[in-house]
């Protein structure tokens, strides 16, 4: 049975490709929601400064040093000046955000199916599948981490400079780090490999 | 399977991990902007300000214009007070002799002649070099009808024109033109009604009239001339009514004068102030009506930016004064007198001083450039540095009860000038303006200034200031009565309702029309001109002062701004103030009270029937009683023929000269027009939370 390779189906394939497309799906599209509804509707106009802050953080990069420049908005400046550095703040901004939330999303993806692949063999299945177990656990928090450190880079960053905070800050700013890390657990528990899974097991065959 | 179980120990490290990474970040100090939770106003664009060019004063466009060739019209008052004429076909009086010629201002005796003369002379010289014309202001009316009668049709302005021309005595005349004014037989002489030395469409035949106004017209001239003059001599009738200015208290040569002016020359005016019999009056409905103001005003004269300079000028007189302002003499004053030697046989004149009023009204430049040079020419001329008159006290007259011998006297002359006040135009445009805000920031974009508030408790104020501009016409202005001072709100950009920020609501920026996207809200301001023109109670803003700041040398005005009536967005204000006459102080003229005088009805009564009586018992007595030489003689309680005689009238004084300032004053002075035209921006740079 160790040197036997376990028969796959199609459909359990394509179901697990599924899974996947919709769990790590959801937060993609929480995120053009909150770029092209969230932030226009909900949030417009309250972009912080990031190539500021930034250029605090990292002084002398001269592209920051230029794109805070372009962000800038002096007193006594003509209104059509104004609307041009707000233009830029809220694209820096919204850049930023993306930016920042695609890492946590890409590491996230990267790690759940760097497990995924770990623990494919089909030997030894009871200690593959305690040491899946394990390792799971193990990337879960540190999938657990990098979001909530990609949230926390977000609000050190910007967020908490914006008055005014209302409930649509923390929903379309957060919500797609959390929809990550439930991406990677949906995808860790329903769309384990199949020497892991199975009808009762830790990890659920689809 | 058995499920494996995380151990305890690792939980706790799990959840110490958690807690030192949330404690890490909120010590993770991040310096950053706030980003504040209001629309942000600057978006805003509030239109630039059209800049108009209205409200410069009128004199400033015509100020330019002094630099024209000068012309100038020499109107020479031709009343027969003036030229001592006596008019009355009986008179006590002698007229003239071989020796001398009674002729009032223009006396003569053997080879001394009135400064008058002098004076004309030196007008002529100060005009040396430009075009001079001499005319005739007498007592002869060419009205309308008699002109139309003659051929001479057209508009008012064409008919003043012609009138001019047959009132040309001469043009470019030599200074000996003069001398010709005064004649032996005193109804020949230039001061005579009706006088032959009207017509002088002669001197201009010669060239068809080149030198006329009209010119090819001057045969016509001529014949209307004759006729003109023909109804004055025949024996049979009287002259039509309307042909003479005798006796008409609303008519004097100086009134002719004014309304025939041409406004494009500089015009110097002799005036004889006994002639002017009222300045004032009254409609037949009771309204009164200063002759000399409403004529000023109805030709324009300061309208049109030009200037009158007015001279007081002590001169000497010998001759007859058959009237004295509304004063008419069946017998006239004798003024001024040959001085009798024992065998009766003259030997010398002994003129007595009288004042002579000469108005110049040109372009300011040209009135001040001809005055200066006239002044100057008559400073200089030695004729006018002599004295004249009684040296022994032969002459002497009655004035206060009161016997006044007359001493010899110099001639002097006072001068003041008139044009219409200006104190300037204070603008936005002003080098110099400047707006201080209690508290608010001000900036200035595109030559306006823009103060910008925030905060709705409490109260601002505004300064705004502006260097004293030179002060022309005027001495100063009493702004405590400045009247039609205002601060108007003529154009704002405000906050005008919130919407919920959805794809519905979005609205296009237009110009009367933006909103400002702030999360969910749509902040909407709409633009509207005087919106408080209704409701000016509503207005934030208040003139509160208006004041000279002798200190910093500036015209300061105090804006109040309530804050709570203020609302988000842009206010453009005009802060403007009327100037009118009210405010004006004219410059202090010391010598009028000094030189002037007014008479009385009562005054006028008595003397009338008193040179009534002395013309009927004259007659009676085929004698002059020794007192009456000269002037009535002294004072003596002893009466003439059973009636007192009276103080001698005070025709040494220049009779209503007070009055003839103030409506010279009255007809250059301005009826509201703006002393302050100022427009500035009020920003109010924040929303107030709900």
């Amino acid at each position: 049975m160790g040197n036997r390779r376990s028969r796959l189906r199609y459909s359990n394939r394509t179901k697990v490709l599924l899974c996947y497309l919709a769990a790590f799906g959801l937060p993609v599209l929480w995120m053009l929601a909150g770029f092209f509804w969230g932030y226009p509707y909900k949030l417009a106009g309250s972009a912080p400064h990031i190539a500021e802050t930034l250029l605090g953080l990292f002084p002398g990069q001269a592209r920051l040093t230029a794109a805070a420049s372009a962000a800038e908005t002096p007193a006594g400046a003509a209104p059509e000046l104004w609307r041009l550095a707000l233009r830029q703040r809220e694209e820096q901004w919204l850049l930023f955000w993306a930016a920042v939330w695609a890492a946590a999303w890409l590491l996230t993806l990267l790690l759940q199916l760097g497990w995924r692949l770990r623990h494919s063999k089909p030997c030894f299945a009871a200690r593959n599948t305690r040491r899946a177990i394990r390792d799971y656990r193990l990337t879960q928090t540190v999938i657990w981490a990098v979001n909530l450190a990609g949230a926390a880079v977000l609000w050190l960053l910007g967020v908490q400079f914006v008055q005014g905070r209302t409930g649509w800050d923390y929903a379309i700013y957060f919500s797609p780090f959390l929809l990550n890390a439930l991406a990677a657990v949906g995808c860790f528990r329903l769309a384990a490999p199949p020497v892991l899974s199975g009808k009762g097991a830790f990890f659920k065959r689809l | 399977m058995k499920k494996p179980r995380c151990a305890g120990g690792k939980k706790l490290a799990l959840c110490l991990l958690a807690l030192a990474l949330l404690t890490g970040c909120s010590r993770w100090k991040v310096e950053g902007r706030t980003v504040e939770a209001a629309p942000a106003l600057e978006l805003l664009s509030m239109p630039a300000y059209e800049d108009s060019e209205e409200g410069v004063p009128a004199a400033a466009s015509t100020a330019s214009t002094g630099e024209t060739a000068l012309r100038v019209d020499l109107w020479l008052d031709a009343s027969q007070v003036m030229g001592g004429v006596n008019e009355h076909a009986e008179s006590i009086y002698p007229r003239a002799s071989a020796k001398y010629r009674q002729g009032g201002f223009h006396y003569r005796y053997q080879g001394q002649v009135g400064w008058y003369e002098n004076v004309l002379q030196e007008a002529l010289a100060a005009a040396e070099g430009s075009r001079v014309r001499l005319l005739r202001a007498g007592n002869e009316r060419l009205t309308d009808d008699f002109l139309r009668s003659q051929g001479f049709d057209g508009t008012e302005e064409q008919l003043r024109s012609f009138r001019r021309d047959l009132l040309t005595y001469a043009v470019d005349p030599m200074p000996d033109v003069f001398s010709s004014f005064s004649s032996e037989k005193m109804t020949d002489s230039f001061y005579a009604l009706g006088s032959p030395l009207m017509n002088q469409m002669e001197r201009f035949a010669g060239d068809g009239g080149a030198l006329l106004e009209n010119p090819g017209r001057v045969e016509q001239m001529n014949g209307a001339l004759q006729t003109f003059a023909a109804a004055f001599h025949q024996k049979k009738e009287e002259p039509p009514a309307e042909y003479s200015a005798v006796e008409k208290d609303d008519d004097s040569p100086l009134f002719y004068a004014l309304q025939n002016l041409d406004l494009s020359r500089l015009s110097v005016i002799t005036c004889d102030p006994a002639v002017l019999r009222r300045l004032s009056g009254t409609e037949t409905d009771g309204t009164p009506v200063d002759y000399l103001e409403q004529i000023l005003k109805e030709r324009g004269v300061f309208d049109q930016g030009l200037m009158a300079g007015l001279y007081v000028m002590q001169l000497d007189y010998m001759g007859q004064m058959t009237s004295f302002g509304a004063a008419d003499f069946a017998e006239p004053l004798l003024w001024g007198r040959p001085d009798y030697a024992e065998t009766r046989a003259t030997q010398g004149a002994m003129p007595m001083p009288r004042l002579l009023l000469a108005l110049v009204v040109g372009q300011p430049a040209q009135v001040r450039a001809y005055t200066e040079k006239w002044n100057s020419l008559l400073d200089q001329d030695e004729k006018l540095q002599e004295t004249r008159g009684p040296e022994k006290g032969q002459l002497c007259y009655t004035a206060n009860g009161e016997t006044v011998t007359q001493q010899p006297f110099a001639f002097f002359y006072e001068y003041t000038d008139i044009q219409r006040p200006s104190a300037g135009l204070y603008t936005q445009r002003e080098e110099g303006f400047a707006v201080q805000a209690e508290s608010g920031a001000v900036s200035r974009e595109n030559g306006l200034y823009t103060v910008r508030l925030t905060g709705r408790e409490g109260s601002e104020s505004l300064t705004l200031r502006w260097p004293l501009q030179q002060m022309e016409g005027a001495e100063t202005l009493d702004l405590s009565q400045l009247t039609g001072k205002s601060v108007r709100v003529i154009d704002s950009l405000l906050l005008d309702s919130v919407l919920p920020n959805t794809p519905e609501t979005a609205m296009e920026s237009g110009a009367d029309r933006q909103a400002l996207t702030l999360r969910d809200k749509q902040y909407v301001f709409v633009r509207q001109e005087n919106p408080f023109d209704d409701a000016p109670e509503q207005s934030p803003f208040a003139l509160t002062g208006l004041r000279w700041n002798e200190e910093r040398h500036c015209l300061e005005a105090e804006l109040q701004v309530e804050r709570e009536k203020l609302k988000s967005g842009y206010y453009r204000l005009e802060v403007e103030a009327e100037l009118s006459g009210q405010q004006i102080l004219w410059p202090k003229v010391e010598w009028e009270k000094r030189l002037g005088t007014e008479i009385t009805n009562s005054q006028i009564s008595t003397w009338e029937s008193f040179t009534q009586h002395l013309y009927r018992c004259g007659r009676r007595l085929k004698n002059v009683p020794k007192q009456f030489d000269h002037a009535w003689g002294p004072a003596t309680s002893k009466p003439y023929q059973d009636v007192t005689i009276p103080d001698f009238p005070p025709v040494y004084r220049a009779l209503h000269l007070q009055s003839l300032l103030e409506q010279l004053r009255e007809g250059a002075n301005v009826e509201n027009v703006p002393l302050i035209r100022c427009v500035l921006d009020v920003f109010v740079a924040d929303v107030p939370n709900p």
